[in-house]
Protein backbone atom coordinates (compact mmCIF):
# COMPACT_ATOMS: atom_id res chain seq x y z
CA UNK A 1 0.00 0.00 0.00
CA UNK A 2 2.81 2.44 1.07
CA UNK A 3 4.50 2.17 -2.19
CA UNK A 4 1.00 3.30 -3.83
CA UNK A 5 1.54 6.11 -2.01
CA UNK A 6 4.89 7.20 -3.55
CA UNK A 7 4.24 6.35 -7.17
CA UNK A 8 3.68 10.17 -8.12
CA UNK A 9 7.85 10.37 -7.94
CA UNK A 10 8.20 7.72 -10.53
CA UNK A 11 8.63 10.96 -13.00
CA UNK A 12 12.40 10.86 -11.73
CA UNK A 13 12.44 6.92 -13.20
CA UNK A 14 12.75 8.34 -16.01
CA UNK A 15 15.72 7.26 -18.20
CA UNK A 16 16.67 8.73 -22.11
CA UNK A 17 19.52 8.22 -23.81
CA UNK A 18 20.30 11.95 -24.37
CA UNK A 19 20.64 11.98 -20.68
CA UNK A 20 17.85 15.07 -20.85
CA UNK A 21 15.27 13.65 -17.67
CA UNK A 22 18.82 13.49 -15.49
CA UNK A 23 19.70 17.40 -16.66
CA UNK A 24 16.52 18.80 -16.56
CA UNK A 25 15.61 17.06 -13.19
CA UNK A 26 18.72 16.79 -11.23
CA UNK A 27 22.04 18.59 -13.06
CA UNK A 28 20.30 22.30 -13.84
CA UNK A 29 18.24 22.63 -10.57
CA UNK A 30 21.70 21.56 -8.42
CA UNK A 31 23.62 24.10 -10.65
CA UNK A 32 21.18 26.96 -9.91
CA UNK A 33 20.98 25.70 -6.24
CA UNK A 34 24.46 26.36 -6.09
CA UNK A 35 24.56 29.34 -7.32
CA UNK A 36 22.04 30.96 -5.38
CA UNK A 37 23.71 29.50 -2.80
CA UNK A 38 26.63 31.13 -3.37
CA UNK A 39 24.48 34.58 -3.46
CA UNK A 40 22.95 34.22 -0.23
CA UNK A 41 26.39 33.39 1.79
CA UNK A 42 28.05 36.92 0.50
CA UNK A 43 24.73 38.91 1.27
CA UNK A 44 25.22 36.62 4.46
CA UNK A 45 22.59 37.44 7.42
CA UNK A 46 21.27 40.41 5.69
CA UNK A 47 18.51 38.01 4.10
CA UNK A 48 15.09 36.67 5.77
CA UNK A 49 14.81 33.12 5.13
CA UNK A 50 12.57 31.86 7.99
CA UNK A 51 10.77 34.31 9.10
CA UNK A 52 7.31 36.15 8.49
CA UNK A 53 8.10 37.53 4.69
CA UNK A 54 10.69 35.96 4.32
CA UNK A 55 12.10 34.01 1.59
CA UNK A 56 10.41 30.74 2.64
CA UNK A 57 7.28 32.44 3.64
CA UNK A 58 7.21 34.50 -0.05
CA UNK A 59 7.66 30.79 -1.85
CA UNK A 60 4.86 29.33 0.29
CA UNK A 61 2.35 31.71 -1.06
CA UNK A 62 3.51 30.53 -4.31
CA UNK A 63 3.35 26.99 -4.13
CA UNK A 64 0.58 27.10 -2.67
CA UNK A 65 -1.34 28.50 -5.65
CA UNK A 66 0.75 25.82 -8.40
CA UNK A 67 -0.66 22.51 -6.87
CA UNK A 68 -4.10 23.03 -8.07
CA UNK A 69 -2.89 24.01 -12.08
CA UNK A 70 -1.03 21.06 -11.61
CA UNK A 71 -4.05 18.98 -11.01
CA UNK A 72 -5.73 20.00 -13.74
CA UNK A 73 -2.67 19.93 -16.23
CA UNK A 74 -2.68 16.61 -15.03
CA UNK A 75 -6.12 15.82 -15.88
CA UNK A 76 -6.46 17.90 -19.19
CA UNK A 77 -3.84 15.53 -20.31
CA UNK A 78 -4.94 12.44 -19.13
CA UNK A 79 -8.24 12.69 -20.76
CA UNK A 80 -6.92 14.76 -24.16
CA UNK A 81 -8.56 12.99 -27.14
CA UNK A 82 -5.58 12.72 -29.33
CA UNK A 83 -4.39 9.75 -31.00
CA UNK A 84 -0.93 11.28 -30.90
CA UNK A 85 -0.47 11.01 -27.04
CA UNK A 86 -0.96 7.58 -26.77
CA UNK A 87 1.83 6.61 -28.92
CA UNK A 88 5.15 5.62 -28.21
CA UNK A 89 7.27 8.65 -28.29
CA UNK A 90 10.24 8.06 -31.28
CA UNK A 91 12.84 5.99 -30.83
CA UNK A 92 15.00 5.97 -28.76
CA UNK A 93 11.99 6.32 -26.61
CA UNK A 94 12.27 7.50 -23.22
CA UNK A 95 11.99 4.79 -20.73
CA UNK A 96 10.20 4.59 -17.15
CA UNK A 97 9.31 2.45 -14.07
CA UNK A 98 5.37 1.47 -13.32
CA UNK A 99 3.95 -0.87 -11.08
CA UNK A 100 2.10 -3.41 -13.27
CA UNK A 101 1.16 -6.80 -11.75
CA UNK A 102 3.14 -6.22 -8.42
CA UNK A 103 6.57 -5.83 -9.76
CA UNK A 104 8.35 -2.87 -11.25
CA UNK A 105 8.15 -3.07 -15.13
CA UNK A 106 10.45 -0.68 -17.50
CA UNK A 107 7.87 0.74 -20.17
CA UNK A 108 8.42 3.13 -23.05
CA UNK A 109 6.67 6.21 -22.13
CA UNK A 110 3.73 7.26 -24.59
CA UNK A 111 3.50 11.32 -24.64
CA UNK A 112 0.69 10.77 -22.50
CA UNK A 113 1.99 8.82 -19.61
CA UNK A 114 5.59 11.22 -19.99
CA UNK A 115 3.38 14.34 -19.24
CA UNK A 116 0.78 13.04 -16.95
CA UNK A 117 3.68 11.08 -14.68
CA UNK A 118 5.44 14.80 -14.84
CA UNK A 119 2.07 16.77 -13.37
CA UNK A 120 1.79 14.16 -11.07
CA UNK A 121 5.35 14.82 -10.23
CA UNK A 122 4.82 18.80 -10.36
CA UNK A 123 1.90 18.03 -8.23
CA UNK A 124 3.25 15.91 -5.29
CA UNK A 125 6.25 18.17 -5.21
CA UNK A 126 4.36 21.65 -4.52
CA UNK A 127 1.86 19.72 -2.35
CA UNK A 128 4.58 18.35 0.17
CA UNK A 129 6.58 21.79 -0.48
CA UNK A 130 3.57 23.44 0.87
CA UNK A 131 3.39 21.12 3.91
CA UNK A 132 7.14 21.29 4.78
CA UNK A 133 7.76 24.90 4.16
CA UNK A 134 4.67 25.62 6.96
CA UNK A 135 6.17 22.90 9.04
CA UNK A 136 9.52 24.98 8.61
CA UNK A 137 8.03 28.13 9.49
CA UNK A 138 6.02 27.32 12.36
CA UNK A 139 8.85 24.90 13.82
CA UNK A 140 12.03 27.56 13.13
CA UNK A 141 11.63 29.76 16.26
CA UNK A 142 11.22 27.11 18.67
CA UNK A 143 14.27 25.51 17.23
CA UNK A 144 16.44 28.57 17.21
CA UNK A 145 15.68 28.66 20.94
CA UNK A 146 15.66 24.96 22.15
CA UNK A 147 18.66 23.72 19.77
CA UNK A 148 21.40 27.10 19.36
CA UNK A 149 24.05 24.87 18.37
CA UNK A 150 22.30 23.58 15.22
CA UNK A 151 20.82 26.44 14.10
CA UNK A 152 23.67 27.37 11.51
CA UNK A 153 23.60 23.63 9.93
CA UNK A 154 19.82 23.64 9.71
CA UNK A 155 19.71 27.03 8.32
CA UNK A 156 21.96 25.83 5.35
CA UNK A 157 20.77 22.10 5.02
CA UNK A 158 16.84 23.62 5.22
CA UNK A 159 17.43 26.65 2.78
CA UNK A 160 19.83 24.26 -0.31
CA UNK A 161 16.43 22.21 0.23
CA UNK A 162 14.62 24.71 -0.73
CA UNK A 163 15.82 26.66 -3.46
CA UNK A 164 16.38 23.28 -4.94
CA UNK A 165 13.31 22.34 -4.78
CA UNK A 166 11.67 25.61 -6.15
CA UNK A 167 14.77 25.03 -8.84
CA UNK A 168 13.48 22.13 -9.93
CA UNK A 169 9.63 22.60 -9.96
CA UNK A 170 10.78 25.36 -12.10
CA UNK A 171 12.91 23.73 -14.41
CA UNK A 172 10.32 20.56 -14.72
CA UNK A 173 7.14 23.36 -15.17
CA UNK A 174 9.02 24.74 -18.22
CA UNK A 175 9.75 21.15 -19.62
CA UNK A 176 6.12 20.55 -19.46
CA UNK A 177 5.19 23.83 -20.47
CA UNK A 178 7.36 23.19 -23.76
CA UNK A 179 5.65 19.94 -24.66
CA UNK A 180 1.89 21.15 -24.45
CA UNK A 181 2.80 24.41 -25.77
CA UNK A 182 4.33 22.93 -28.55
CA UNK A 183 6.03 19.84 -28.84
CA UNK A 184 2.57 18.00 -28.55
CA UNK A 185 1.40 20.35 -31.87
CA UNK A 186 4.69 19.60 -33.90
CA UNK A 187 4.33 15.76 -35.67
CA UNK A 188 7.11 13.32 -35.29
CA UNK B 1 -2.46 -53.31 -11.45
CA UNK B 2 -5.55 -52.93 -10.03
CA UNK B 3 -7.85 -50.81 -7.63
CA UNK B 4 -9.25 -51.84 -4.21
CA UNK B 5 -13.55 -51.89 -5.17
CA UNK B 6 -14.50 -50.37 -1.86
CA UNK B 7 -11.60 -47.94 -1.00
CA UNK B 8 -9.32 -44.78 -2.89
CA UNK B 9 -6.08 -42.70 -1.31
CA UNK B 10 -6.62 -39.17 -2.23
CA UNK B 11 -3.71 -37.09 -2.59
CA UNK B 12 -3.98 -33.42 -2.25
CA UNK B 13 -2.21 -30.39 -4.57
CA UNK B 14 -2.22 -27.04 -5.15
CA UNK B 15 -2.31 -26.29 -8.88
CA UNK B 16 -0.72 -22.93 -9.64
CA UNK B 17 -1.29 -21.17 -13.54
CA UNK B 18 1.46 -18.90 -14.50
CA UNK B 19 1.47 -16.81 -17.39
CA UNK B 20 4.70 -16.01 -19.93
CA UNK B 21 5.36 -14.38 -22.37
CA UNK B 22 8.21 -13.17 -25.06
CA UNK B 23 6.94 -9.82 -24.73
CA UNK B 24 9.38 -7.14 -22.39
CA UNK B 25 6.67 -7.66 -19.82
CA UNK B 26 7.95 -8.66 -16.41
CA UNK B 27 4.93 -9.97 -14.85
CA UNK B 28 2.55 -10.74 -17.66
CA UNK B 29 -1.16 -10.89 -16.57
CA UNK B 30 -2.96 -13.99 -15.72
CA UNK B 31 -6.40 -14.73 -16.85
CA UNK B 32 -8.91 -16.08 -13.73
CA UNK B 33 -8.33 -19.98 -13.29
CA UNK B 34 -11.96 -20.00 -13.41
CA UNK B 35 -12.48 -18.28 -16.53
CA UNK B 36 -9.64 -20.58 -18.03
CA UNK B 37 -11.17 -24.09 -16.73
CA UNK B 38 -14.50 -22.87 -18.05
CA UNK B 39 -12.58 -22.38 -21.56
CA UNK B 40 -10.81 -25.60 -21.24
CA UNK B 41 -14.81 -27.26 -20.47
CA UNK B 42 -15.90 -26.08 -23.82
CA UNK B 43 -12.56 -28.19 -25.91
CA UNK B 44 -13.37 -31.39 -23.81
CA UNK B 45 -17.16 -31.34 -24.62
CA UNK B 46 -18.75 -34.84 -24.34
CA UNK B 47 -18.08 -35.53 -28.37
CA UNK B 48 -14.51 -35.07 -28.22
CA UNK B 49 -13.47 -37.58 -25.77
CA UNK B 50 -11.62 -39.57 -25.07
CA UNK B 51 -8.77 -37.16 -25.50
CA UNK B 52 -5.27 -38.04 -25.45
CA UNK B 53 -3.03 -36.94 -23.38
CA UNK B 54 0.11 -38.62 -23.74
CA UNK B 55 0.92 -41.71 -25.51
CA UNK B 56 3.56 -43.71 -25.60
CA UNK B 57 4.84 -47.51 -27.02
CA UNK B 58 3.10 -49.06 -24.17
CA UNK B 59 1.10 -46.01 -22.24
CA UNK B 60 -2.12 -44.11 -23.48
CA UNK B 61 -3.39 -41.37 -21.23
CA UNK B 62 -6.90 -39.94 -22.05
CA UNK B 63 -9.42 -37.44 -20.62
CA UNK B 64 -12.16 -40.06 -20.70
CA UNK B 65 -14.96 -37.63 -19.02
CA UNK B 66 -14.68 -33.83 -17.58
CA UNK B 67 -17.90 -32.22 -15.72
CA UNK B 68 -18.59 -29.26 -13.50
CA UNK B 69 -20.45 -29.25 -10.11
CA UNK B 70 -21.59 -25.31 -10.00
CA UNK B 71 -22.33 -26.35 -6.08
CA UNK B 72 -18.86 -27.30 -5.16
CA UNK B 73 -17.62 -24.96 -7.58
CA UNK B 74 -15.11 -27.99 -8.55
CA UNK B 75 -14.32 -29.53 -12.04
CA UNK B 76 -14.38 -32.98 -12.28
CA UNK B 77 -11.86 -35.20 -14.40
CA UNK B 78 -11.41 -38.55 -15.35
CA UNK B 79 -8.41 -39.70 -16.29
CA UNK B 80 -7.85 -43.38 -17.88
CA UNK B 81 -4.33 -44.72 -18.42
CA UNK B 82 -3.66 -48.15 -20.57
CA UNK B 83 -0.54 -50.10 -19.83
CA UNK B 84 0.26 -52.76 -22.67
CA UNK B 85 3.37 -53.53 -20.37
CA UNK B 86 1.45 -55.34 -17.68
CA UNK B 87 0.94 -59.14 -17.87
CA UNK B 88 -2.43 -60.57 -19.11
CA UNK B 89 -5.12 -61.19 -16.01
CA UNK B 90 -6.12 -64.36 -15.50
CA UNK B 91 -9.43 -64.99 -13.40
CA UNK B 92 -10.13 -68.57 -11.40
CA UNK B 93 -13.75 -69.35 -10.02
CA UNK B 94 -13.56 -69.47 -6.62
CA UNK B 95 -16.34 -71.63 -6.28
CA UNK B 96 -15.20 -73.94 -9.62
CA UNK B 97 -11.29 -73.41 -9.72
CA UNK B 98 -12.07 -73.01 -13.11
CA UNK B 99 -9.18 -70.56 -14.57
CA UNK B 100 -9.95 -67.99 -17.60
CA UNK B 101 -7.77 -65.53 -19.24
CA UNK B 102 -8.35 -61.61 -20.37
CA UNK B 103 -6.43 -62.77 -23.27
CA UNK B 104 -4.91 -59.22 -23.72
CA UNK B 105 -2.91 -58.71 -26.37
CA UNK B 106 0.62 -57.04 -27.01
CA UNK B 107 -1.20 -53.95 -28.23
CA UNK B 108 -3.78 -53.45 -25.29
CA UNK B 109 -3.07 -52.00 -22.42
CA UNK B 110 -4.75 -52.81 -18.77
CA UNK B 111 -6.38 -49.44 -18.06
CA UNK B 112 -6.95 -48.01 -14.40
CA UNK B 113 -8.84 -44.78 -13.93
CA UNK B 114 -8.13 -41.72 -11.44
CA UNK B 115 -10.56 -39.01 -10.71
CA UNK B 116 -9.56 -35.70 -10.15
CA UNK B 117 -11.20 -32.82 -8.87
CA UNK B 118 -10.06 -29.09 -9.15
CA UNK B 119 -11.41 -26.80 -7.13
CA UNK B 120 -10.35 -22.71 -8.29
CA UNK B 121 -9.25 -20.78 -4.92
CA UNK B 122 -10.37 -17.21 -4.84
CA UNK B 123 -7.02 -15.37 -5.62
CA UNK B 124 -7.47 -16.45 -8.99
CA UNK B 125 -4.52 -18.24 -9.93
CA UNK B 126 -4.25 -21.01 -7.66
CA UNK B 127 -6.79 -24.02 -7.32
CA UNK B 128 -7.01 -27.08 -4.57
CA UNK B 129 -6.89 -30.30 -6.74
CA UNK B 130 -7.92 -33.85 -5.22
CA UNK B 131 -6.54 -36.95 -6.98
CA UNK B 132 -7.39 -40.61 -6.31
CA UNK B 133 -3.76 -42.67 -6.28
CA UNK B 134 -3.43 -46.11 -7.61
CA UNK B 135 -3.61 -45.88 -11.10
CA UNK B 136 -0.54 -44.65 -12.43
CA UNK B 137 -1.88 -41.32 -13.17
CA UNK B 138 0.17 -38.91 -11.38
CA UNK B 139 -0.20 -34.53 -11.17
CA UNK B 140 2.09 -34.42 -13.91
CA UNK B 141 -0.28 -35.41 -16.02
CA UNK B 142 -2.79 -33.23 -15.33
CA UNK B 143 -0.01 -30.12 -15.95
CA UNK B 144 0.12 -32.15 -19.38
CA UNK B 145 -3.54 -32.19 -20.18
CA UNK B 146 -3.87 -28.71 -18.80
CA UNK B 147 -1.20 -27.17 -21.30
CA UNK B 148 -2.23 -28.73 -24.21
CA UNK B 149 -5.89 -27.63 -23.39
CA UNK B 150 -4.08 -23.99 -23.05
CA UNK B 151 -2.50 -24.69 -26.53
CA UNK B 152 -5.60 -25.63 -28.19
CA UNK B 153 -7.52 -22.59 -26.72
CA UNK B 154 -5.27 -20.08 -27.71
CA UNK B 155 -5.28 -20.98 -31.40
CA UNK B 156 -9.16 -19.60 -30.79
CA UNK B 157 -10.15 -15.84 -31.50
CA UNK B 158 -13.53 -16.10 -29.01
CA UNK B 159 -10.78 -17.01 -26.23
CA UNK B 160 -8.97 -14.12 -27.48
CA UNK B 161 -9.58 -12.36 -23.91
CA UNK B 162 -7.69 -14.56 -21.83
CA UNK B 163 -4.39 -15.02 -24.02
CA UNK B 164 -4.30 -11.16 -24.59
CA UNK B 165 -3.58 -8.36 -22.64
CA UNK B 166 -3.28 -4.60 -23.01
CA UNK B 167 0.38 -3.58 -23.12
CA UNK B 168 1.56 -1.86 -19.41
CA UNK B 169 3.16 0.87 -21.64
CA UNK B 170 -0.46 1.88 -22.65
CA UNK B 171 0.65 2.51 -25.96
CA UNK B 172 -2.44 2.63 -29.23
CA UNK B 173 -1.30 1.64 -32.41
CA UNK B 174 -2.54 3.51 -35.94
CA UNK B 175 -5.97 2.42 -35.54
CA UNK B 176 -6.68 3.28 -32.01
CA UNK B 177 -6.68 0.27 -30.28
CA UNK B 178 -4.26 -0.72 -27.54
CA UNK B 179 -1.40 -2.65 -28.64
CA UNK B 180 -1.59 -5.99 -26.46
CA UNK B 181 0.41 -8.88 -26.32
CA UNK B 182 -0.09 -12.52 -25.77
CA UNK B 183 0.64 -15.01 -23.00
CA UNK B 184 0.85 -18.97 -22.87
CA UNK B 185 -0.20 -20.13 -19.79
CA UNK B 186 1.93 -23.04 -17.78
CA UNK B 187 0.56 -24.87 -14.79
CA UNK B 188 2.34 -26.22 -11.85
CA UNK B 189 1.07 -29.00 -9.07
CA UNK B 190 2.44 -29.29 -5.21
CA UNK B 191 1.69 -31.53 -2.99
CA UNK B 192 -0.15 -29.06 -0.87
CA UNK B 193 1.32 -29.15 2.46
CA UNK B 194 -1.12 -26.81 3.82
CA UNK B 195 -1.61 -29.45 6.96
CA UNK B 196 -0.09 -28.86 10.17
CA UNK B 197 0.03 -30.98 13.22
CA UNK B 198 -1.82 -28.45 15.18
CA UNK B 199 -4.90 -27.76 12.21
CA UNK B 200 -4.82 -31.58 12.03
CA UNK B 201 -5.30 -32.25 15.30
CA UNK B 202 -7.70 -28.78 16.06
CA UNK B 203 -10.11 -30.14 13.28
CA UNK B 204 -9.57 -33.86 13.88
CA UNK B 205 -9.21 -35.88 16.28
CA UNK B 206 -6.10 -38.12 17.97
CA UNK B 207 -5.90 -41.09 17.81
CA UNK B 208 -2.69 -42.28 18.24
CA UNK B 209 1.53 -41.92 17.73
CA UNK B 210 4.62 -43.78 17.08
CA UNK B 211 8.15 -42.39 18.37
CA UNK B 212 10.60 -43.87 16.02
CA UNK B 213 14.14 -44.09 16.14
CA UNK B 214 15.78 -45.55 13.23
CA UNK B 215 19.31 -46.90 14.79
CA UNK B 216 21.25 -50.02 14.02
CA UNK B 217 22.01 -52.27 16.73
CA UNK B 218 22.61 -55.61 16.96
CA UNK B 219 19.73 -58.57 17.24
CA UNK B 220 21.20 -61.59 17.34
CA UNK B 221 24.33 -62.53 18.86
CA UNK B 222 26.30 -63.44 15.63
CA UNK B 223 25.79 -60.01 14.19
CA UNK B 224 24.24 -60.84 11.18
CA UNK B 225 20.74 -59.79 11.72
CA UNK B 226 20.59 -56.10 13.02
CA UNK B 227 17.61 -54.00 14.77
CA UNK B 228 16.98 -51.08 12.13
CA UNK B 229 13.95 -48.79 13.31
CA UNK B 230 12.48 -49.34 16.54
CA UNK B 231 9.12 -47.51 17.40
CA UNK B 232 7.17 -46.70 20.91
CA UNK B 233 3.31 -46.22 20.52
CA UNK B 234 1.52 -43.95 22.58
CA UNK B 235 -2.29 -43.59 23.06
CA UNK B 236 -4.03 -41.28 24.75
CA UNK B 237 -7.24 -42.00 27.57
CA UNK B 238 -9.22 -39.10 26.43
CA UNK B 239 -8.74 -38.36 22.68
CA UNK B 240 -11.02 -35.60 22.11
CA UNK B 241 -8.51 -33.17 24.22
CA UNK B 242 -5.25 -33.77 22.75
CA UNK B 243 -4.10 -30.84 20.59
CA UNK B 244 -1.24 -29.93 18.36
CA UNK B 245 0.71 -28.28 21.08
CA UNK B 246 -0.08 -30.91 23.62
CA UNK B 247 1.87 -33.37 21.40
CA UNK B 248 4.34 -31.33 20.60
CA UNK B 249 5.11 -30.59 24.70
CA UNK B 250 4.68 -33.93 25.36
CA UNK B 251 6.98 -35.32 22.88
CA UNK B 252 9.73 -32.44 23.70
CA UNK B 253 9.18 -33.23 27.35
CA UNK B 254 9.81 -37.09 27.01
CA UNK B 255 13.25 -36.87 24.57
CA UNK B 256 14.32 -34.32 27.28
CA UNK B 257 15.08 -37.97 29.22
CA UNK B 258 18.19 -38.89 28.49
CA UNK B 259 17.43 -42.80 28.28
CA UNK B 260 14.51 -41.67 25.78
CA UNK B 261 16.79 -40.27 23.32
CA UNK B 262 17.79 -41.37 19.52
CA UNK B 263 13.75 -41.26 18.34
CA UNK B 264 14.00 -38.76 15.39
CA UNK B 265 10.83 -39.34 13.69
CA UNK B 266 6.42 -38.94 14.86
CA UNK B 267 3.77 -40.71 13.16
CA UNK B 268 0.64 -39.22 14.09
CA UNK B 269 -2.49 -41.02 13.82
CA UNK B 270 -5.64 -38.94 13.32
CA UNK B 271 -9.13 -38.86 12.39
CA UNK B 272 -10.05 -35.96 9.90
CA UNK B 273 -12.69 -33.36 9.99
CA UNK B 274 -14.30 -35.57 7.19
CA UNK B 275 -14.40 -38.58 9.70
CA UNK B 276 -11.84 -40.35 7.93
CA UNK B 277 -8.88 -41.95 9.19
CA UNK B 278 -5.12 -40.66 8.08
CA UNK B 279 -1.91 -40.38 9.58
CA UNK B 280 0.93 -37.96 9.52
CA UNK B 281 5.00 -38.80 9.73
CA UNK B 282 7.08 -35.59 10.92
CA UNK B 283 10.41 -34.81 11.95
CA UNK B 284 11.07 -34.76 15.69
CA UNK B 285 13.25 -31.75 15.40
CA UNK B 286 10.48 -29.92 13.60
CA UNK B 287 7.22 -30.82 14.43
CA UNK B 288 5.65 -27.61 13.65
CA UNK B 289 6.30 -28.26 10.00
CA UNK B 290 3.33 -28.37 7.16
CA UNK B 291 3.27 -32.21 5.95
CA UNK B 292 1.18 -33.05 2.59
CA UNK B 293 -2.22 -33.59 3.03
CA UNK B 294 -3.84 -36.73 1.39
CA UNK B 295 -7.23 -39.08 2.97
CA UNK B 296 -8.71 -42.24 2.64
CA UNK B 297 -12.27 -42.53 1.26
CA UNK B 298 -14.16 -45.64 1.59
CA UNK B 299 -17.32 -47.01 0.01
CA UNK B 300 -20.68 -48.19 0.61
CA UNK B 301 -20.71 -50.34 -3.18
CA UNK B 302 -18.10 -51.87 -4.87
CA UNK B 303 -16.52 -49.39 -7.38
CA UNK B 304 -14.54 -50.83 -10.43
CA UNK B 305 -11.07 -49.41 -10.81
CA UNK B 306 -12.04 -48.45 -14.73
CA UNK B 307 -14.69 -46.45 -15.57
CA UNK B 308 -15.64 -44.78 -18.89
CA UNK B 309 -17.53 -41.97 -17.35
CA UNK B 310 -17.33 -39.77 -14.13
CA UNK B 311 -18.42 -42.49 -10.92
CA UNK B 312 -20.32 -40.32 -8.68
CA UNK B 313 -19.79 -42.58 -6.09
CA UNK B 314 -16.06 -41.48 -6.16
CA UNK B 315 -16.75 -38.08 -6.40
CA UNK B 316 -19.34 -37.91 -3.51
CA UNK B 317 -16.65 -39.37 -1.40
CA UNK B 318 -13.88 -36.66 -2.59
CA UNK B 319 -16.09 -33.35 -2.97
CA UNK B 320 -16.71 -33.45 1.59
CA UNK B 321 -13.13 -33.46 1.12
CA UNK B 322 -12.18 -30.21 -0.45
CA UNK B 323 -13.63 -28.50 2.90
CA UNK B 324 -10.29 -29.71 4.20
CA UNK B 325 -8.46 -27.02 1.62
CA UNK B 326 -9.05 -23.38 2.89
CA UNK B 327 -10.26 -21.65 -0.83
Amino acid sequence: MLDDLIRPLCFLTVRHESRLPLSVNWLLPALVTLAALAALALLGDAVNVYAKDGLLDRALAFTQTLTGFYIAALAAVSSFNSPHLDKVMPAPAPVMLIKYNGTLQPVQATRRRFLTAMFAYLTALSFLFTLVAIAALVLAPALRLAWPPAVPYLHWLGLCSILFTLCQLTCITFWGLFYLGERMLTPD
Amino acid sequence: MSLPLRKRTVHFYELIARASTRADVKSPSCAPLTDLLNCFAALAGRAKLPQTIRRLPHLHTVLADWSHDAASNSYALLICKANAALSDVAFRDLATSRLRMANKTKIEGIEVSAHILIRPNVDGRTAALLLTTGAGVSSVDVERLLRRLAREASTMARNSALFYFDHPNGAKDDAGKTKKYRVSYGFDTLAHRGQTLTTALSSGEFQGMELIAHDRSQFDSGGNLLVTERSLSVEAKLPKIVTGATVVNAVRSYLKQPQHDGYDKLRVHYKTAAGKSTSATLDIQDLGAAFTLKEHIEFDTDVDAQQSTLSPVILAGMRPLLQSVPP
